[in-house]
């Protein structure tokens, strides 16, 4: 999978590593969307720190279903319909790419560069992220702000403001 | 066990790409059910339930779930729908592509081996009047998937 941007600070970021792009398990010649994470998600993703969690199946799956452009459901609403994509409560434009298997779980927190462009910041259990997610979201700010000086975060008003390829709604009315 | 040892593990990758065929299916219909949605203000996913003698519940769970439809219920929904489903797979190590009714397009072989690609199965679906996927609005939708 290629990935070209002509950002200057995310270009700075990805050259100097602090950034790596997170490959389906099963290369695809043609990414619709990209995930970036940093060497410490991508060493957690790999199985190098947490033992036995992972790599995971769930999670590959997710990642490759993201860079696909398929299916992924999303809500904003902050309700109990367990999307894969949700904003936090807390500071603005935090979200979680949400690995619900195996139960209970982990949380990719990051923001959007670019529309069908996730940064993931921090990856958090979710029973050990549970109470904290104000302070996450603020931590996901600074790290993004250490990373890319003023560079705002991608925001949008719709679901497919930040989403291309295929995705649901889960707040709509269907 | 690290990706790179998972990479090369059958287990593992049987597991991964039987979820990605399941996501490809799910995510194929979706995208229809969103376009028709989009054209038909009247289309729900009611109307899909009924067509598919299945409960709205039923419907609305497939997709925000990981179904493991059988051939009979991809049928259903593809009868439903109104769409046409063409199979094909891609050999991975060679790039050949197979049909229902044999290798396609021989001429072709050598050019597609040399290139990138995804070994897989394809599974297109074709629609008459709407275009489902607007970044290749001249080709019906096309939904690739790990074999």
């Amino acid at each position: 999978m290629t990935f070209n941007t002509t950002s200057l600070p995310l270009n700075r970021a990805l050259r100097a590593k602090r950034l790596l792009v997170r490959e389906p398990l099963r290369p695809l010649g043609d990414a619709k969307r990209h995930i970036l994470v940093t060497p410490q998600i991508d060493a957690i993703l790999d199985g190098h720190v947490h033992y036995g969690l992972f790599p995971a199946t769930e999670t590959e799956r997710l990642v490759g279903v993201f860079a696909a452009g398929q299916l992924v459901t999303v809500s904003r609403q902050f309700n109990k319909k367990r999307p894969d994509l949700e904003p936090i409560v807390g500071p603005q434009e935090v979200w979680a790419l949400c690995a619900r298997r195996p139960k209970p779980g982990w949380r990719l927190l990051g923001r959007w560069y670019d529309k069908d462009v996730f940064v993931a910041l921090r990856a958090w259990d979710k029973t050990e992220l549970f109470g904290k997610y104000p302070a996450a979201g603020q931590e996901i700010v600074d790290d993004w702000t250490e990373l890319f000086g003023g560079q705002p975060a991608h925001s949008g008003q719709n679901v497919g403001d930040y989403l291309g390829g295929v995705f649901r709604d889960v707040d709509e009315s269907s | 066990m690290s990706m790179k040892a998972r990479k090369s593990d059958p287990k593992f990758l049987l597991a991964y790409d039987r979820g990605m065929l399941r996501s490809a299916f799910k995510s194929l219909f979706w995208g229809i059910i969103s376009e028709k949605k989009k054209q038909s203000g009247g289309f729900t996913l009611k109307n899909l339930a009924q067509d598919t003698s299945t409960s709205k519940h039923e419907v609305s769970r497939w997709f925000s779930g990981d179904p493991n439809w059988t051939i009979n219920t991809v049928a259903n929904l593809a009868n439903a729908l109104n769409v046409e489903l063409r199979i094909s797979a891609i050999d991975r190590s060679t790039g050949v592509v197979f049909t229902p009714s044999g290798i396609q397009n021989p001429s072709h072989e050598k050019k597609i081996s040399t290139e990138t690609f995804m070994p897989m199965v394809t599974v297109r679906a074709t629609a008459g009047k709407f275009n489902m996927n607007p970044t290749t609005s001249a080709e019906p939708m096309q939904s690739r998937v790990a074999a």
